[in-house]
């Protein structure tokens, strides 16, 4: 009998054991580089031209994530929607701003480059893409609590796991035309907290949520510094032509009425004068 | 005619060529004022031997060159450069200090009613016999307003009156100018 009792509770430890180990230890990263994105053979440095870049008010604003690589890298599809919506509905009170379109994921190729950018930038109509980038770390540890999991309720009641959630997001805003950097604005954010073995997944799935919403949350006042410091530059950069595309067009025509009578002035003038 | 009015053939065939570049040399040329602010002066003339379609340029040159072989002969051919030469910077200039709202310009008219009135008030005092026609088309010329709803601009042009009217202000004090200069030598 006492060998019995020894061997389940090894069995039961060993048990136990796996069910801890089942879950990742250490840390999972989530990125999108943006760098991978425009240039995703680069080699060498871009060379850049000294192009002038040509804004004309109000500009037509396109937002989206950076593609990431594979599946499940980054927040899901309807969570990056709602999160940009939270940037178009900051800069609507904008007048230089005269649309925001959210872009979906799916129109954006993974490393698709400028190329795909000008392909998006035309299917949407806009001029001016604002590319989000993101970096979450999420780092898992045990507490000393965790040693109550092998009470097996332990696993349902104690929060012996621990987790740390980094987050930085990053919004580049770019000409599409001059495929020039206009400006950026970075937004970082960190979420701790605990959970029970049981509920460890969906805590933390709620926890990398909320890292990037406090992350964009605090983008969007940089963006707008950022997009004020801009418009002062922009009165100075000589790089940098803004003009109001409501502003007149005005033609010097005389039209051909005229220019038919002017035709028939000269010809009896010339005809009598010769 | 090339003999007898080089500036004004050479001025409406600049016109012509550059309408036959397309777009984008149009661009590079036309008179736009946040370029202009940002040093790119040479849109000062540039814009005015550019048009927003052929048929803008056609109407344009038309009206340059007729007049033009009227002015031209009566002023002297350098003198006439000059002339064109300083009053398209003036009607530009005039433009960005007249027109705040006017953003792009393009268009010989400037010049070609420039022209108009140069070699209108010239003629009117050389050849009296033809007052009476001139008069006709000066009046004719003051309502053409009416008719420039039938130019063919883009949606979006207008067109742009201050140019026209810097543009017969400058025309006649050049007239009165070499008028005088002529009485002077014909006196001294």
């Amino acid at each position: 009998m006492k060998r019995l009792l020894t061997l389940f509770c090894v069995i039961a430890l060993l048990a136990l054991g796996g069910c801890a180990s089942a879950f990742e230890h250490g840390g999972k990263r989530q990125a999108a580089s943006i760098v991978d994105y425009l240039y995703p053979d680069a080699k060498e440095p871009p060379k850049m031209a000294p192009t002038l870049t040509r804004l004309r008010l109000p500009v037509r604003v396109g937002i989206a994530f950076v593609p990431g690589g594979g599946y499940g890298a980054g927040p899901q599809e309807a969570a990056k929607q709602l999160l940009l919506e939270r940037v178009r509905s900051a800069f609507t009170q904008y007048d230089t701003i005269g649309s925001i379109e959210v872009i979906p994921s799916a129109y954006l190729r993974p490393r698709g480059g400028f190329d795909n950018l000008d392909q998006v930038a035309r299917m949407f109509n806009v001029d001016v893409i604002a590319l989000v980038s993101y970096d979450q770390i999420r780092f898992n540890d045990t507490n000393r609590l965790a040693v109550l999991y092998w009470t097996v309720v332990g696993a349902y009641l104690i929060k012996g796991d621990q987790y740390d959630v980094q987050t930085m997001v990053d919004a580049a805003v770019f000409d599409v035309r001059s495929r020039k950097l206009l400006f950026r604005a970075p937004g970082t954010s960190q979420v701790k907290g605990s959970a029970t073995l049981a509920g460890y997944g969906k805590e933390v799935r709620g926890a990398q949520s909320d890292g990037y919403v406090q992350a964009v949350d605090q983008m969007i006042p940089q963006l707008q510094a950022q997009l004020a410091g801009f418009k002062e530059r922009a009165r100075s950069d000589p790089g940098i032509q803004v003009e109001r595309s409501d502003g007149r067009h005005g033609a010097g025509s005389i039209g051909w009425a005229a220019a038919l009578l002017l035709a028939g002035v000269a010809w009896a003038i010339g005809r009598r004068h010769a | 005619m090339l003999k007898r009015a080089p500036v004004t053939i050479a001025a409406g065939a600049i016109c012509l060529l550059l309408a036959c570049a397309g777009e984008p040399a149009a661009a590079a040329m036309a008179w736009e004022r946040s370029a202009i602010l940002h040093g790119e002066l040479w849109r000062l003339i540039g814009g005015h031997v550019v048009h927003f379609s052929p048929s803008h340029a056609g109407a344009d040159a038309l009206g340059l060159i007729a007049m033009g072989l009227v002015a031209e002969p009566l002023t002297g051919s350098r003198r006439f450069a000059l002339v064109l030469g300083g009053g398209a910077l003036l009607i530009s200039l005039g433009l960005l200090a007249l027109a705040p709202g006017l953003s792009e310009y393009r268009g010989a008219s400037g010049l070609a009613v420039l022209t108009t009135v140069l070699g209108g008030v010239l003629a009117w005092r050389r050849y009296p016999a033809s007052r009476a026609m001139l008069a006709c088309a000066g009046l004719a010329l003051a309502s053409k307003t009416l008719w420039e709803a039938f130019s063919d601009l883009p949606a979006g042009v207008t067109v742009a009156w201050q140019a026209h009217l810097l543009g017969a202000a400058f025309g006649l004090c050049a007239a009165s100018a070499i008028h005088s200069s002529r009485y002077q030598e014909h006196h001294a």
